[in-house]
């Protein structure tokens, strides 16, 4: 499927915080109350329209426990975009926060857009962190801010389109260079007007035949 | 460390292979270096250059000595029958050696591969790839540089290199694949320091992809086909790697120091390096994402190859020890998973193993179940809904009703319901649930949606309305075009419907098909509603009957509108004008209608009336048109033209003339009419004339004198006419004739005429005669029978009757003066009984009797009828024929009356012993007796002449027990009147005792039915004063009433001539022996 612009994110956040349950509402439009945790990276991705423009959004969920905290560190890389999760009924998980930005503020490149998102909000009734101290840490940090629920697909949507917008209104200002695809964003093949010198460019020329 | 919970199964069974000690023979102490499998043998590649070939019964042998040097790598293609070996021939020099399986032979162990092509190096390659078409060969370095070799591997022809890759920091090449994918071919290389994937599909144009900057050791790499995606991966320490051309994608995080990596049938089989002598061993299932199989492996010897052939995994060390991890099967995989709850893998299992639906559902199903008891009802529902359409939804139904868990049941039953498995239950159960939930906004939803099509209409209709919710039902089946339920529901639920809805609806159920059957049903609840609704409904009625008319229902509307004339009239002309046999009713209700509006403005209404008559006129061509109805309804309305279209057809002439009569009294010159109408119809009926004369001499009201005389009269010429007819056609006696003529004014110069040609009949004398004869003869039998009961006979004749000799004894006399010889009495005679001379009459007459009496009832009464009908004249003779025969006696009587010799046997019996003579004297006696007077008995329907039958009925008619001959017109009122006769059956309640149980011999109370002669002279004398009502006698049928009831009130013995006769004694009888 052809597509103008590919943006890579990245879910991060503590363990069990749902980070591969909001990417399944994302890509699959589905809940699964049970699912394992993820163990290094996995993977996802959809289109959506922005602007009337095909976008691929390619998202990288990770894998939240401690121990994979070097092997994730290597997909901040490259990622436009961040999902920045916490569960609203763990205190603890809002607390590793500060933790979370740094690791990927210091690997990500500087202009990528990070959404802080507060999940689970279908268990108002558990709620451990409020939603204006989110506000408040996003705030302070330059951050998006959203809650959400993974369960009840409440603000999913929002979150994932939100955040693609951002980066295509950075993309309009420039902020963004988009011919470096270590932002974390590629021309599709279509939209690429000149072949970029890297051989990189695309597959364009597929010539039918291997033998010769 | 543990890293994580990834759930862990045992799905492979890891087995050390015993025969390893041939293998090891064949090694010869060699090292295995390398290996590979296909086409059913697994080859391995040894430190001294040989290639052996394991068997599927681990026979090895050594196909080829490939290398002097010993093999680096080995290659088995999977759809050609080449192998292509890396080997070092001598120190420093290097080759690719592509080999051709050759001919198979008959001995197994001569089979060797044969040499094709060598393609020689001086440096040393660590790996090399070949395309499966073998058209692409790359080989990579210790040095870091990929050369790619094009063209045909298995010709001698020499191809050229293609450096691909210089060499680099990024160290010597690991790994090298080749993948195809659409028409594109990939070439991954794998190096220590990068991940450098190359598009390689034409000469050329080859490209590289960025890749990565993170690389593999030997043997840590292997590509991943037929999963969910195909990934290049890439063992590394901390973690597994997936790439694609365009990058990386997913990892799996495997620790520990990666000592080989294999692929095959969607397992990643990880082998890492835990100690020196320990290897960890890792089955991962990329696609479902659970390890099916870890175990660490003791092995002093590093794990060399990893091949999978026959569905087995086989690993072999460096000294040929080998081991196979053999797969479970399905079954007992999902065994496990159900076991441990993982529902979840097992759904993903299945599916990647293509289970059926069944199959799945059971899982589903499974799954479900396991969540419902561990209390997740949400989550459980959406496995249940995932059965939809296999598993029986009462099933899931009825859990969640246990549960009061209405919500959830909403969510299955829309699941089925948009599956299109919905039954009628479930329907009404969804939307009772909605309706439970109050869940109106989504009710209205379905209703609107064209989407949400999946109710079933009728149905949700129905649970909408006993649900109370008539908006929804009514909208739902506007929608569907159900306009009979939308009229039931504006009818019956919605109190006040708006009057355009139900107009619209109306129409449209008009021209529905099953119009008729919904007309019916509610019609009379639609009529009333809509005169409620709308008061001058009347235009909008006019318009859908209009459109009904083109109907064919329009019949069944014709009920509806009876009350409302304004709209049943039109109605029922159109059906008029085209009307089937069965319209009969429609005709008369239509004609009631005119009816109706006529008598409104009888005098100036000429269109109304001839709107009845054109109908008169016309609707009898209908053969279910109602005559006597419309009758009664012209006779209602006083419509007198449409009451003699109606006698007239009835062929009810009697009322006809009374209307004439009517019409005549107000109108003299009507008179003609009245008699010209009684002309035509006598012609058919004669008896009209005795009606006529009836309806003219009706008697004068007392109260009404005066006046119009004139008028009330009938002229004279009409009531000359009229008796003459009577008396020409025989129709009525003169005496009742006259006796009514004295009750009216009729002048007697009218009747003058008549009275001449009566008096000119002279038979009045001659039946005076007759009954004067007849008077004395009864008195002579009378005489007779009082002389032998009184007086001694005498027998004094001479001679025997039978052989006129002189009688001599022992003779035999008899009562009725036959005497006879004892012998010739004996010859002649037939019974002991009766005189021979005698007996033959006798028997004439009891002959004729019983012949009669075996005529059936019915068959009687036939004939009876028949015989009146034709005795015009003289009807009062065949009435006494019949009247002897017992026509108007109760059948059970008859019945018991078959025999009347038994019968009078029976009675005999009492009487004898009042005759206190022995029983045989006895028995003689009274059967000469009888005989006698049998032979002396006048019998009515006998006699000749009809002046004593006529005197003998007139007595008959003064004790009322006769009816009037004008009453026996016809056979039908014969039976009216014959009926009373039957129905006194209780005892011996009959009018005519002759089968009477009374001592009294019944012969002889038959014969003596005449009835004494002073009652008869009286009748006669009191003919001309008394006036004989045309009554009924049986009316009056009461015990008293009846004449004949006395002869059984009055004791029966003094009645009976013979019991008095006490005298006669026994001795008397000469005959007594």
């Amino acid at each position: 499927m052809s597509y103008a612009y590919l943006f890579k994110y990245i879910i991060i956040g503590d363990t069990g915080v749902g980070k591969s349950c909001l990417l399944l509402q994302f890509t699959d439009k589905r809940f699964q109350p049970v699912h394992d945790l993820t163990i290094g990276v996995e993977f996802g991705a959809r289109m959506i329209t922005i602007d009337s423009k095909q976008i691929k959004l390619q998202i990288w969920d990770t894998a939240g426990q401690e121990a994979f905290r070097s092997i994730t560190r290597s997909y901040y890389r490259g990622a436009a975009g961040a999902l920045l999760v916490y569960d609203i009924t763990r205190r603890d998980t809002f607390n590793h926060l500060t933790t979370w930005l740094e690791d990927a503020r210091q690997h990500s490149n500087s202009n990528m857009v990070i959404m802080l998102i507060g999940n689970k909000s279908d268990l108002e009734s558990r709620r451990e962190v409020k939603r204006e101290e989110g506000e408040t840490f996003a705030r302070e940090h330059g951050l998006i801010f959203m809650e959400t629920s993974a369960k009840t697909a409440a603000n999913v949507e929002e979150a994932f389109i939100g955040t693609a917008k951002e980066i295509y209104e950075k993309i309009q200002e420039g902020v963004f260079d988009i011919n470096n695809e270590a932002n974390g964003i590629k021309i599709g093949p279509q939209h690429s007007p000149t072949s970029p010198t890297s051989p990189s460019g695309g597959l364009g020329g597929s010539q039918g035949s291997g033998c010769c | 460390m543990t890293l994580f919970q990834c759930r862990r199964f045992q799905f492979f069974d890891l087995e050390k292979v015993d025969l390893d000690i041939s293998i090891k023979e064949h090694l010869k102490g060699s090292i295995v270096r390398c290996g590979s499998s296909g086409r059913g043998r697994v080859l391995v590649g040894d430190s001294e250059g040989s290639v052996h070939s394991i068997s599927r019964q681990f026979e090895t042998k050594a196909v080829a000595h490939a290398h002097l040097k010993g093999l680096i790598q080995i290659h088995q293609l999977k759809s050609s029958p080449y192998v292509i070996t890396l080997g070092e021939d001598e120190p420093g020099l290097y080759s690719i050696k592509v080999w051709d399986e050759g001919p198979l032979e008959q001995d197994a162990t001569k089979t060797q591969l044969l040499l094709k092509k060598v393609i020689r190096f001086s440096r040393l390659p660590t790996c090399f790839a070949v395309h499966e078409n073998l058209t692409l060969l790359a080989v990579g370095f210790e040095d870091g540089e990929i050369q790619l070799y094009r063209g045909e591997l298995t010709r001698e022809r020499n191809i050229r290199a293609r450096i691909l890759l210089h060499e680099a920091d990024h160290g010597s090449i690991t790994g090298l694949f080749f993948k195809t994918m659409n028409s594109t071919v990939i070439l991954y290389a794998a190096a220590q320091n990068a991940i450098i994937p190359f598009d390689v599909t034409s000469k050329d144009k080859e490209m590289k992809f960025p890749g990565d900057k993170n690389g593999c050791e030997m043997y840590c790499s292997c590509y991943s086909e037929g999963s969910s995606e195909d990934h290049f991966i890439v063992g590394r320490s901390d973690a597994v790697y997936c790439y694609t051309h365009e990058g990386r994608g997913p990892c799996y995080g495997f620790d520990g120091e990666k000592h080989m990596l294999y692929f095959f049938r969607g397992y990643l089989v990880i082998i890492a390096l835990l100690s020196k002598d320990t290897y960890n061993l890792t089955i991962f299932d990329c696609a479902n994402k659970f390890v099916a199989f870890a175990s660490s492996l003791r092995s002093p010897e590093p794990i060399r190859v990893a091949a999978c052939e026959w569905g087995v995994l086989f690993l072999l060390t460096a000294d040929g020890t080998f081991w196979q991890l053999k797969e479970k099967d399905l079954q007992s995989k999902m065994a496990v998973f159900y076991k441990k709850n993982h529902y979840d893998l097992a759904i993903k299992v299945a599916k990647s193993n293509n289970f059926d639906a069944e199959g799945m559902a059971d899982i589903f199903r499974q799954y479900g179940d396991h969540l419902y008891n561990k209390g997740e009802l949400d989550g459980a529902i959406r496995q249940y809904s995932k059965t939809v359409g296999k598993l029986v939804p009462s099933y899931v139904v009825r859990k969640y009703l246990d549960a009061s868990r209405v919500l959830n049941l909403l969510e299955y039953l829309e699941v089925i319901h948009k599956l299109g498995y919905a039954t009628p239950d479930l329907t009404t159960l969804l939307l009772n649930c909605l309706t439970k939930l109050k869940l109106n906004e989504k009710i209205e939803h379905y209703v609107r949606d064209p989407s949400c099509d999946f109710l079933e209409p009728e149905t949700a209709i129905q649970v909408f309305r006993k649900g109370g919710m008539s908006k929804q039902a009514y909208q739902l089946a506007k929608q569907h075009n159900l306009y009979g339920s939308a009229l039931q529901i504006l009818l019956e639920d919605v109190r006040d419907p708006c009057k355009e809805d139900l107009y619209e609806v109306l129409e449209n159920v008009v021209q529905d098909e099953k119009a008729e059957e919904i007309l019916r049903r509610f019609g009379n609840t639609l009529v009333q509603l809509v005169s409620q609704t709308d008061p001058k409904a009347t235009d909008a009625w006019k318009k859908i009957v209009s459109l009904l008319c083109k109907s064919s229902v329009k019949r069944e509307l014709v009920d509806l509108f009876i009350p409302n004339k304004e709209i049943l009239v039109p109605l029922l002309e159109n059906i008029s004008q085209e009307f089937t046999p069965d319209d009969g009713p429609l005709m008369n209700l239509l004609l009631e209608a005119y009816l109706e509006h006529w008598s409104k403005n009888k005098d100036t209404d000429v269109i109304s009336k001839e709107k009845i008559l054109a109908l008169l006129s016309k609707a009898p061509d209908c053969a279910s048109w109602d005559w006597p109805r419309a009758l009664l309804a012209c006779k209602m309305a006083e419509f007198s033209p449409g009451e003699i279209i109606a006698y007239e057809k009835l062929g009810l002439y009697n009322d006809l003339l009374e209307i004439k009569y009517k019409a005549a009294l107000s109108d003299p010159e009507l008179w003609s009419n009245f008699l010209e109408t009684c002309k035509k119809y006598a012609k058919n009926k004669p008896t009209l004339w005795k009606e006529g004369f009836y309806i003219i001499t009706i008697p004068h009201d007392p109260n009404n004198t005066g006046e119009n005389d004139a008028n009330a009269t009938c002229p004279g010429y009409v009531v000359q006419e009229i008796l003459t007819k009577l008396l020409d056609e025989n129709l009525m006696e003169p005496l009742p004739i006259l006796d009514r003529m004295c009750r009216t004014r009729i002048k007697l110069g009218t009747a003058r005429q008549f009275l001449t040609k009566i008096l000119d009949r002279k038979d009045i004398e001659e039946d005076k005669e007759e009954s004067r004869k007849l008077l004395n003869k009864t008195a002579d039998v009378r005489k007779r029978i009082e002389d032998i009961r009184t007086k001694p006979s005498t027998f004094q004749s001479i001679r025997c009757n039978a052989c006129s000799q002189k009688l001599d004894l022992p003779s035999v006399h008899f009562l009725c003066l036959h005497s006879f010889h004892q012998h010739c009495f004996d010859s002649y005679a037939t019974n002991e009984k009766d005189c021979p001379i005698c007996f033959q009459k006798q028997k004439e007459m009891l002959g004729s009797e019983a012949a009669e009496r075996k005529l059936s009832k019915a068959a009687l009464d036939a004939d009876f009828t028949l015989k009146l009908s034709n005795a015009r004249a003289n009807s009062f003779t065949v009435l006494a024929e019949f009247f002897s025969k017992g026509i108007f006696r109760d059948e059970n009587q008859i019945g018991d009356n078959k025999d009347p010799k038994t019968e009078v046997q029976k009675l005999r019996v009492p009487t004898e012993q009042a005759f206190d003579s022995s029983l045989q004297a006895g028995k003689v006696t009274e059967a000469r007796l009888r005989l006698h007077e049998g032979s002396m008995g006048s019998y009515p329907g006998e006699s000749d002449g009809s002046a004593p039958i006529e005197t003998y009925l007139e007595s008959m008619r003064t004790s009322r027990h006769v009816p009037m001959s004008s009453s026996l017109g016809t056979s039908g009122s014969f039976e009216a009147r014959r009926s009373p006769n039957t129905q006194p059956k209780l005892g011996t309640n009959l009018p005519f005792p002759r089968v009477h149980t009374s001592p009294a011999p019944p012969r002889k109370s038959e014969v003596s039915k005449p009835q004494p002669p002073s009652t008869i002279s009286a009748a006669v004398a009191a003919q001309s004063s008394k006036s004989v009502e045309p009554k009924n006698p049986f009316e009056e049928d009461e015990d008293k009433n009846n004449p004949f009831l006395e002869a059984e009130e009055v004791p029966p013995q003094p009645k009976n001539p013979f019991e008095e006769d006490d005298d006669y004694d026994s001795s008397l009888n000469p005959f007594a022996e």
